[in-house]
């Protein structure tokens, strides 16, 4: 006999999730923390001024205690013929965008979590494992995530990542701003280390002026665009370059905030306390609504 | 007594007017206004209104590589726990180097006139610090380096410069005091004449004496250089080419100082040009003793030479009929002719054209008949 699939769990479940939900379902009051202070923190990365030492990397590794090579070896550049994501082993990683005409410099892209102003991951977390803290940061609790990885689908830069090799207690991991450092009064690990100040910290509105003044400064040099300002809604993490930003791994998310649909539904959960022998359902029926309006937008289209 | 007490208060009203200890004229640019760097008009030294980095305008400092020192122990963020020992730094090889490019500004930008400052004087050593809009001093350094440097070779790497700090076996890289003391940029060759074919068909060849323009009219590399980077001249392999330095340029290189709009036939021709002539150019020509002199001794305006009238009083400005010393053309005159006014003899505001007796003597010319006596010439004569 087939086995029961998870998702045959869910779409049963589900049924019996949205009944619950629905008959209880009040205007959300509580949600998850998300704040977006005026004063909040960012880092402007110049990929003009990045020169691929891949210091961040080894600093960022350091600072989460994590086993790494020594430094002296980041200088071996053989690592660049592969182009790389943030995984669950190292949450930034540097890339080598080389230029079509070969003897061009190539440019150095900086990849990490973007600690979006609206994040899609603390939206769509439905434990409220993600909040976004009053410096910005977006930062995650091990102890709430039930390892749906739903933050995975819904974060338009694929960031967080999630400990497949963990079979107990795997974790999903991504960048935290160095939350704790932050919270000490210290940089981030990757901001503090490196050589050439590719990477900027100060105040999101602060950090906005001076990329203005640097394109000022240089047009011929940079893109006239601050990627992060107004993408996704904004971000924290700002990129400037002297290239269209789709060639150096930066996606053309567009300047919507991601989260909406399912906002509201998780959000009634907190305000409500739906048991947690719900919590499944109450997935699998966010799941099947989303899908079932992506699916009707098609149909529009067609 | 009473002149010591008005000299010293000369002196204290010169340094209030322009910023106390501050070397008036090493620090006042000619031509550049105090507020390019000020935001008052008479700054003092305890309020020296600077503007705030990085300025829009900029003064450029101008100094000889010989002027500078040999090498810099690059210490100032030294830290023993770091991997990576402080970088010798071959400060005279790089100023070298950076003449055939922006010169001096091309890292102490933004300096003020008179002293070149370091990097550290304007650059924080902290990272957390509230003026953003400038790289803090390790950045500062890594930049100014790497600009240069990833173009040069694409080599970023750390040991390039820095040594690894007491790790046996480790490749170091960096020379030995003496030896970085002794690193110079080979001479680079300058060409006499260049003569290029170009499309215009009113006359295809230029004629450019680059000597001309260096020797004579005192130009320094970078007044025409001013973007060439390492890679113009050099193969990425770090082999010199033979490649001529802006030849691509075209007017940009002139049109600073020439209007290269008008006048077509200065520099274009069917034939190359022959060299400069004070008298073919400005229709006065240099004889006896203004032959001698450089260019900027009339032509005080770096880089100008097109502002004098060629009256005697541009320069010679105490100059006056009656203390003239007429000996010094090589002719005393006779007490009758003495007592003369120039323009007499002198037609010709401009003293080029022959003089004429026409005005007394109908019959006479000159030189035929001298109005007074033959001299040798005075050797020195300081012009005043
Ligand atoms: S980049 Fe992704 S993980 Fe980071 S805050 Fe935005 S949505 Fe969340
Ligand atoms: S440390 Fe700075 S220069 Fe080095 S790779 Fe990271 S961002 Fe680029």
């Amino acid at each position: 006999m087939k086995k029961k699939t998870r998702r045959d769990f869910l779409k049963t479940s589900a049924l019996i999730g949205t009944a619950v939900a629905s008959s209880s379902l009040h205007p959300a009051k509580a949600g998850p923390k998300n704040i977006l202070s005026p004063d909040r923190m960012g880092v402007l990365v110049d990929t003009t001024v990045c020169v691929g030492c891949r210091s961040c990397e080894w600093a960022c590794k350091v600072a989460h205690g994590r086993s790494t090579q020594p430094l002296a070896e980041y200088e071996d550049r053989s690592v660049y013929q592969t182009s790389r994501r943030p995984d669950h082993e190292s949450v930034t990683v540097v890339n080598e965008h080389r230029q079509e005409e070969s003897n061009g410099t190539p440019v150095y892209t900086k990849v990490q979590c973007m600690h979006c102003d609206h994040p899609s991951c603390v939206s769509a977390c439905i434990v409220g494992a993600f909040t976004k803290e009053e410096n910005g940061s977006v930062v995650w609790d091990t102890n709430k995530c039930i390892g749906c990885r739903y933050c995975m689908v819904a974060c338009p830069f694929q960031i967080p990542a999630f400990e497949f090799g963990e079979a107990l207690r795997p974790d999903v991991v991504k960048c935290d701003f160095c939350f704790s450092r932050t919270q000490e009064g210290k940089l981030p690990a990757c901001v503090e280390m490196c050589p050439v100040e590719a990477l900027t910290y100060g105040p999101r509105t602060e950090l906005i002026k001076v990329a203005r003044e640097r394109i000022r400064r240089a047009p011929e040099k940079y893109v006239h665009h601050i990627y992060g300002e107004t993408e996704a809604g904004g971000t924290s993490w700002m990129y400037l370059a002297s290239r269209d930003f789709a060639g150096l791994g930066l996606p053309n998310v567009g300047t919507h905030a991601m989260p909406g649909t399912s906002e509201s539904i998780q959000h009634g959960i907190f305000a409500y306390f739906i048991p947690p022998v719900l919590l499944y359902a109450m997935l699998g029926g966010v799941m099947w609504v989303t899908r079932r309006g992506k699916e009707s937008e098609h149909e529009e289209l067609k | 007594m009473r002149t010591i007490l008005a000299a010293i208060l000369g002196v204290c009203v010169v340094m209030v007017a322009h910023g106390q200890g501050v070397d008036k004229r090493s620090h006042v640019v000619p031509g550049m206004s105090c507020t390019t760097c000020h935001t008052s008009e008479v700054p003092t030294k305890e309020s020296p209104s600077v503007r705030s980095c990085p300025r829009t305008l900029m003064a450029t400092v101008r100094h000889s590589a010989e002027e500078g020192p040999d090498v810099i122990r690059m210490n100032t963020l030294s830290d023993t726990a770091s991997l990576y020992a402080p970088v010798r730094f071959t400060h005279k090889a790089h100023a070298e180097m950076s003449e055939m490019a922006g010169g001096c500004t091309m890292c102490h930008h933004y300096n003020p006139p008179g002293r070149v400052l370091g990097c550290s004087e304007c650059h924080e050593v902290s990272r957390m610090r509230t003026n953003l809009g400038r790289p803090d001093l390790k950045g500062a350094y890594h930049q100014q380096c790497l600009d240069c440097h990833k173009r040069w070779s694409n080599d970023t790497g750390c040991r390039s410069c820095h040594a690894l700090r007491g790790e046996a076996g480790a490749v170091v890289v960096q020379e030995g005091k003496e030896q970085a003391r002794e690193r110079r940029h080979p001479v680079v060759t300058k060409p006499a004449r260049l003569v290029r074919e170009t499309g215009y068909d009113e006359g295809r060849l230029v004629t450019f004496s680059h000597n001309e323009h260096v020797d004579l009219f005192g130009l320094e590399c970078a007044d025409c250089h001013t973007s060439e980077s390492c890679i113009r001249c050099h193969e990425k392999g770090k082999s010199a080419s033979a490649q001529p330095v802006a030849a691509s340029l075209g007017h940009q290189s002139c049109e600073r100082c020439h209007n290269v709009n008008e006048q077509c036939d200065r520099c274009h021709g069917a034939e190359p040009k022959p060299g400069f002539n004070h008298q073919r150019r400005s229709g006065w020509p240099l004889r006896q003793y203004h032959e001698q002199l450089d260019c900027n001794r009339c032509h005080t305006k770096k880089n100008v030479f097109t502002d004098l009238s060629g009256s005697c009083a541009t320069c010679h400005k105490a100059w006056t009929p009656e203390n003239f010393r007429h000996a010094v053309t090589g002719l005393v005159l006779d007490q009758n002719h003495a007592e003369l006014t120039c323009d007499v003899c002198h037609t010709d505001d401009r003293f080029v054209a022959k003089p004429s007796c026409e005005a007394c003597h109908e019959q006479y010319t000159y030189p035929q008949k001298s109005p007074g006596k033959r001299v040798k010439r005075l050797a020195a004569v300081r012009g005043k």
